[in-house]
């Protein structure tokens, strides 16, 4: 977030608030699509809110730690993260996201989760942040992949962690792979 | 559980042919998984970090109720019971909640369904009694007989079958993991306080993941691996739509029985994210990708990467 543009901050907070009209939001939208830092701060700001919308699923103790590290980048001026909780629940609450049903389906892939965040009714102006999601404050772990293709990959593996819990043996070892997930 | 009991001892009849102490030895573990109270700690050493947990389990007129929680880094606990999951952060005054996907009633299929096949995939041998948390374990060694399929060293306590200790091994019978009990009291009473958060919920902000998911879909198959190993069978498989019911992901589930592989089958979105095509790891899972029909098909498991190759290359629609 210290590294965003003010302007583009402002603007993407207007398009978030559901201010914009149909001109500008395309406009601003193409913008973020073509704007690797505008992207990110986009998807930043739709993991944050979703979080508020009770739409992420949960996959991992690994997801909170990620949503700790959005929320240290997002509000670093506040003292504690309670406090951050507080100012973006705030933000994002439902009755203020009027933003969201505005647009059509993003398809984020966050934790180990897929959610979609609603932006546009406009096809032409759909477009996919998943790639801008990545780790900053998690080591990653998966070899040879792309940015945004390790999120897919945690999300797969903690769906098909349910079934290995299920051949018996395995129970415990899932159960440990969560909780030590957050220190890895 | 009764059915799933029938399913074991049915499972074991074929299997004791081989040896029947292995046999009586697999039900025993499968059972002590389901159906003990315990608590205890235990270490997890993976690659080069070692954690330390505690972990309570009771069930109460049929329900059960777990708990897993660290004592060393930040605190962070797990409380599930048979439908709910929530973790507690509490450094980070969050908790999250979530429904499971997976009916308790499937629990134990996997393994009993596929007992009878074991001493096809594996070569499964009992080793020497040893001493592990001051209880009296038995060894069983589970060797792959090909090499689509790792190795496992279990050690099961002697009186009611519990496993102590398991250590995973790769093709090359190289460690991977260990989990290792230093302690812990089976059955007798476990607390109340035992599987109650160290933080209180209302303490917690709590992210809600929304209502149970619908069931799952079972008639709309369009996806199945045509060549998996030896001894790999589909035990399930679903739908799983995303929120907007715009997109769905098929979810397949083959297993021999210990090892599990993930093939997933979703629609391409009109991203930017280049689609996984080839392999990727993390510590002993695998996955490989790849784009048919402009579908993004990714297979993940606990198997040596030949393994999720095969069967990600032999994914095709079903006719």
């Amino acid at each position: 977030m210290h590294d965003g543009n003010k302007q583009h901050r402002e603007k993407i907070s207007a398009l978030m608030d559901g201010e914009l009209g149909h001109s500008e939001r395309v406009t601003v939208l193409r913008d973020v699509r073509s704007n690797a830092r505008l992207s990110e701060l986009w998807s930043r700001y739709h993991l944050i809110g979703s979080m508020f919308r009770s739409e992420l699923p949960f996959y991992s103790a690994r997801l909170p730690q990620r949503v700790g590290d959005l929320i240290d980048k997002e509000h670093p001026h506040h003292s504690n993260t309670l406090e951050r909780l507080s100012s973006l629940r705030n933000r994002y609450s439902p009755n203020l996201t009027r933003n969201l049903a505005v647009a059509a389906s993003i398809m984020l892939a966050v934790a180990g989760g897929w959610y979609t965040v609603q932006l546009t009714d406009d096809p032409a102006i759909n477009f996919d942040t998943s790639r801008t999601i990545t780790e900053t404050g998690v080591a990653t772990k998966w070899e040879t992949i792309e940015p945004g293709q390790e999120d897919q990959l945690n999300a797969l593996l903690v769906e098909h962690g349910e079934f290995t819990t299920m051949s018996g043996l395995n129970g415990l070892i899932s159960y440990a792979k969560f909780v030590s997930y957050d220190t890895q | 559980m009764r059915i799933a009991l029938f399913l074991a001892l049915a499972a074991v009849t074929t299997l004791a042919r081989g040896d029947d102490e292995i046999a009586q030895w697999l039900i025993k573990i499968n059972q002590a998984a389901y159906e003990l109270d315990y608590r205890g700690t235990f270490v997890y050493v993976h690659e080069d970090q070692i954690e330390v947990m505690m972990v309570a389990r009771k069930t109460e007129r049929g329900a059960v109720r777990e708990r897993i929680y660290s004592i060393n880094g930040s605190p962070r606990e797990i409380i599930r019971d048979e439908e709910q999951v929530w973790c507690f952060l509490p450094e980070k005054k969050i908790g999250v909640h979530q429904y499971r996907q997976v009916s308790k009633n499937s629990f134990p299929h996997i393994f009993s369904t596929h007992l009878s096949k074991l001493g096809d995939s594996y070569r499964i041998t009992l080793g020497e009694l040893s001493r592990i948390a001051n209880r009296s374990v038995r060894l069983i060694r589970i060797r792959p007989t090909d090499v689509y399929r790792y190795g496992y060293d279990l050690w099961a306590d002697q009186e009611t079958g519990l496993l102590l200790k398991v250590s995973l091994m790769d093709t090359t019978s190289d460690y991977v993991e260990h989990y290792l009990f230093t302690d812990i009291q089976i059955g007798g009473h476990i607390a109340d306080k035992d599987l109650a958060p160290m933080t209180p919920k209302e303490e917690l902000i709590w992210l809600n993941t929304g209502p149970r998911r619908p069931p799952q879909s079972q008639n709309s198959a369009k996806w199945s691996a045509h060549t998996v190993p030896a001894g790999f069978m589909l035990s399930h498989r679903m739908n799983r739509k995303s929120s907007t019911q715009k997109t769905s992901v098929e979810h397949l589930v083959y297993s021999d029985g210990l090892a599990a592989v993930s093939v997933f089958a979703e629609q391409l979105p009109d991203s930017h994210t280049k689609p996984l095509n080839g392999a990727s790891r993390m510590g002993a899972v695998n996955a490989f990708g790849t784009v048919i029909d402009k579908h993004q098909i990714t297979v993940v498991g606990e198997v040596p990467p030949t393994t999720v190759k095969m069967i990600a290359m032999s994914v095709k629609r079903a006719e």
